[in-house]
């Protein structure tokens, strides 16, 4: 090691060997590392839980049960109204023809929806 | 006291004075090597939460190949340069804008000893900060840890010809950079 590099090594671990993580910020860091272990030890879906509230909890300030509450709603409305298994109402299909004449009434059977004749 | 095998066990089963212990050998180390990389103590701060977290997840996994100290030095370094890729047109305050609000006089609760130590401080990060990356985190690894060159390849996972050849020309762009400040200093231009 040269000249320079010894003054540089020293200057660096000079100026640099006060920088410590603050004793408040360590224990918050403890507590998070707490938290964490606790979900590593869960199951899976347990962990995907538990990740999902926290995210919701860090991004919007309301809790999550009403939200999914009304999607539920909003999506059994939507589901309903439109894709329902009821048949769609299809028009009357003609099968017989009947008019007045002078014999009385005629009734004719139609095939294909028109009048055989 | 507690050696490494029995910290990472305990850590393993989620021992909470184990976490303590770790968090008072490590934390420390590991932010002065995330201050080195990223120069920015805040975002230091969030690389040290960010690799104890990553660690905690994944220790169940370590299977004491290398050192604790090596893998978790690993992971900040990984972290550091991942912030630094974020982070690289979205920094807040701007390094000289930085270096500008220190140049404040001293009050009553910083006395003037602890703001040219400050600044000093201020000048070597941002004499490292103005290497390229991949020379910083061998300096910073080699000069400021004191690791050998067998570490920080295992570190960085690189060979040791790689980590030489990086520590090199770090170190002559550092020199020359040094010269050049003192010449300037010789002839009056600061």
């Amino acid at each position: 090691m040269d000249a320079f590099e010894q003054k540089y090594k020293e200057k660096l671990k000079q100026t640099l060997a006060d920088v410590t993580l603050p004793s408040d910020k360590k224990e918050a860091l403890r507590a998070s590392m707490m938290r964490e272990i606790e979900v590593s030890r869960k199951s899976g879906w347990q962990q995907f839980r538990t990740s999902c509230l926290a995210f919701w909890e860090s991004t919007y300030e309301i809790s999550l049960a009403p939200v999914a509450v009304s999607v539920c709603i909003l999506l059994v409305v939507v589901g309903v109204k439109y894709f329902s298994v009821a048949p769609d109402a299809k028009p009357l299909e003609p099968t017989y023809f009947i008019r007045q004449t002078d014999a009385g009434l005629e009734i004719t059977r139609l095939e294909n929806f028109r009048e055989d004749r | 006291m507690l050696t490494e095998t029995e910290l990472i066990k305990k850590l393993k089963k989620g021992d909470e004075q184990a976490i303590g212990i770790l968090l008072s050998r490590y934390s420390d180390r590991l932010l002065r090597i995330a201050l080195g990389i990223c120069g920015d103590r805040q975002v230091a701060e969030e690389v040290v939460q960010d690799t104890m977290l990553q660690a905690c997840r994944k220790i169940h996994g370590f299977e004491e190949k290398a050192a604790l100290s090596t893998w978790l030095y690993r992971i900040t370094v990984n972290l550091a340069k991942n912030r630094l890729r974020n982070n690289w047109f979205g920094r807040v305050i701007p390094w000289e804008q930085e270096k500008m609000n220190t140049l404040v006089a001293p009050t009553a609760e910083q006395p003037e000893h602890e703001v040219i130590h400050d600044e000093r401080r201020r000048q070597v990060l941002h004499d490292l900060q103005q290497l390229p990356a991949k020379y910083r985190e061998v300096l910073v690894l080699y000069y400021l840890e004191d690791l050998s060159i067998t570490q920080v390849s295992h570190i960085l996972e690189q060979p040791e010809g790689t980590v030489k050849s990086k520590l090199s020309r770090g170190r002559t762009i550092l020199k020359n950079r040094w010269l050049d400040k003192e010449g300037e200093i010789e002839h009056g231009c600061i």
